[in-house]
């Protein structure tokens, strides 16, 4: 094929697409009559596209009870020109923000960690494990009836620790499972009730609690991909299992899992929005109290996702770049 | 424990609503799915970047965000999922948030599939002579749609908790309950862990299923 210039547009329309590896071939290549059953399709589908685009279009302006220019009304999309309105919207992208990042920095820490644990850690016996896994749950229950929330908590998060000094491969393990079956909304809601911490906090713990699990599962198929002979290797010249884990495997592992986690990543900024369930004030919130007082809810939810769109898009942008790169 | 109890028929109707909503929305997300993934893959062009578009705008924008559109945007231009004369109803406008969110990434994990079913298929259905869409509808979506099993489970597990975020629109699905009802009687850890377990049957339930729809239909190689 030669260069896109010289390609006229019918050609351009028709081109199938060229298969990658992997991609199943579907067409041969097309004789004059599939040129032109492409040809007529190609254009009856964009002339639908564009009549829709101009219904939607005549819709949007169709006068209502209230305005009579429908969304249009400049009155509605007034609120854009102050500099309030966006100073509002701008307080709860902050927060979202806020939040994403710093849930994506606690979950990678403790990705990473349950993830390096959970592929290179001690195995011990079984039934050692499944006891002392039974023994910290009786004591988690057993301190949240007879004391409070908080210290349940503290008591969970020490048998947390004990596990994983003793038995870190089973340890990391069940804590992945375990928190990776949760429902995020739950997870999110919980420290909100329990531990009377900030809508903030509350949402920052949920996400750090399910993502660092999903991290922790892309770190791990990343560590599991590496050959075996970087960890022969690693320990032949010398290096303790430590020592193999953070200088040889997590640099290359990481390296690999990279673009995976920027869409964990994109997606836990998504979930951001589930936060309403603890009165969390981000972007959704704001705008729907925007929307409510200048009672705009149409043009203010297609701001709110546009902005999201704007976010969201601009991580994925990176990771496809990414993984381009990485090939 | 008891208050658990006590409001155990409510729980039970919020979780049966949960359950509803979610399948119905992944029953329309997953035809809608197999029509976006087809156009993903056809020989003509303006389809493909219209599906793509399409995919690429509804997995970047929260769930949250489209079912507030849908529930409070839409009736605005006086598109409203009515259910009766009454006025907009939550539950139809939240129901079809999800399909059309779903079905984006339904198309997504069929589209991997097909993309997962050996060339050699392809090449023998075409070389018997089947057009684009004998190629495609009965030699490779088939195929594709049996081998996908497994992701396509985890996507409606993933609704079946993603689908909490119409409690924003004060749909009576699970999490809506648990909440109202801890706030009321003051009884946070119970309800909570109610919740939790909903969710947790509902995992549960539907993994084992898809792993054994698995065993009984994909195509073994």
């Amino acid at each position: 094929m030669t260069s896109s210039v010289e390609r006229s547009f019918s050609d351009r329309l028709l081109s199938v697409p060229r298969p990658k590896a992997g991609e199943l071939v579907l067409t041969e290549e097309l004789g004059p009559g599939g040129k032109r059953i492409v040809m007529v399709v190609s254009l009856l589908s964009l002339l639908i596209v564009a009549y829709s685009i101009y219904w939607m279009y005549g819709r949007l302006g169709e006068p209502t009870r209230l305005y009579p220019k429908g969304q249009y009304e400049p009155s509605l999309w007034a609120p854009f020109k102050q500099g309030t309105t966006w100073k509002f919207l701008w307080q709860g992208a902050k927060l979202t923000l806020a939040a994403a990042g710093v849930g994506t920095v606690f979950a990678m820490i403790i990705g990473v960690l349950m993830a390096s644990l959970r592929h290179g850690g001690q195995t011990r016996k079984r039934s050692y494990a499944l006891a002392l896994l039974a023994g910290s749950i009786a004591l988690v229950i057993a301190a949240g009836v007879l004391t409070s929330a908080r210290i349940a908590a503290l008591v969970a998060v020490a048998c947390l620790i004990i596990g994983l000094v003793f038995f870190s491969r089973q340890s990391a393990a069940a804590y992945t499972e375990f928190f990776r079956a949760c429902a995020l909304v739950t997870l999110i809601a919980s420290p909100f009730r329990f531990l009377q911490v900030s809508p903030f906090w509350s949402v920052v713990l949920g996400l750090t609690l399910y993502y660092s699990t999903t991290i922790a599962e892309v770190i791990r198929s990343a560590l599991r991909s590496l050959p075996k002979g970087q960890t022969e290797a690693g320990l032949a010249v010398g290096l303790t299992n430590k020592q193999t884990m953070t200088t040889v495997l997590l640099p290359q592992g990481l390296k690999r899992a990279l673009p995976n986690i920027l869409t964990q990543t994109a997606s836990l900024l998504k979930d951001t929005s589930l936060g309403f369930v603890v009165t969390f004030r981000d972007l959704l919130t704001q705008s729907q109290g925007a929307a409510k007082q200048f009672d705009n809810y149409f043009p203010m939810l297609l701001v709110c996702a546009a902005l999201y769109i704007t976010l969201i898009g601009f991580i994925n942008f990176t990771a496809t770049r990414l993984q381009r790169r990485s090939r | 424990m008891r208050l658990v109890l006590d409001n155990l028929p409510l729980l039970i109707k919020g979780l049966l609503l949960t359950v509803r909503l979610t399948l119905i929305a992944c029953f329309f997300g997953l035809v809608l799915g197999v029509i976006l993934a087809t156009l993903r893959v056809s020989p003509i062009r303006p389809l493909r970047l219209f599906a793509t578009a399409y995919t690429n705008f509804m997995v970047n924008i929260p769930i949250a965000v489209w079912i507030a559109l849908f529930y409070f945007g839409f009736p605005k231009i006086d598109i409203a999922f009515r259910s009766n004369d009454l006025g907009w109803d939550n539950f139809r406008s939240g129901l079809v948030a999800i399909a059309v969110w779903v079905s984006a990434y339904f198309a997504e994990a069929i589209r991997s599939g097909i993309n997962a079913v050996p060339n050699g298929q392809a090449e023998a259905a075409r070389a018997i002579g089947l057009p684009f869409t004998k190629v495609l509808g009965s030699v490779i979506l088939p195929q594709a749609i049996r081998g996908s099993i497994l992701p396509l489970g985890v996507i409606l597990n993933a609704t079946y908790r993603n689908s909490a975020a119409v409690s924003f629109i004060g749909v009576a699905d699970i999490v809506n309950v648990t909440l109202e009802r801890g706030d009321t009687l003051v009884a946070y850890a119970q309800f909570t862990l109610a919740a939790f377990a909903g969710y947790l049957i509902l995992s549960v339930v539907t993994n084992a299923g898809f792993l054994a729809l698995d065993k009984r239909f994909a195509v073994k190689r």
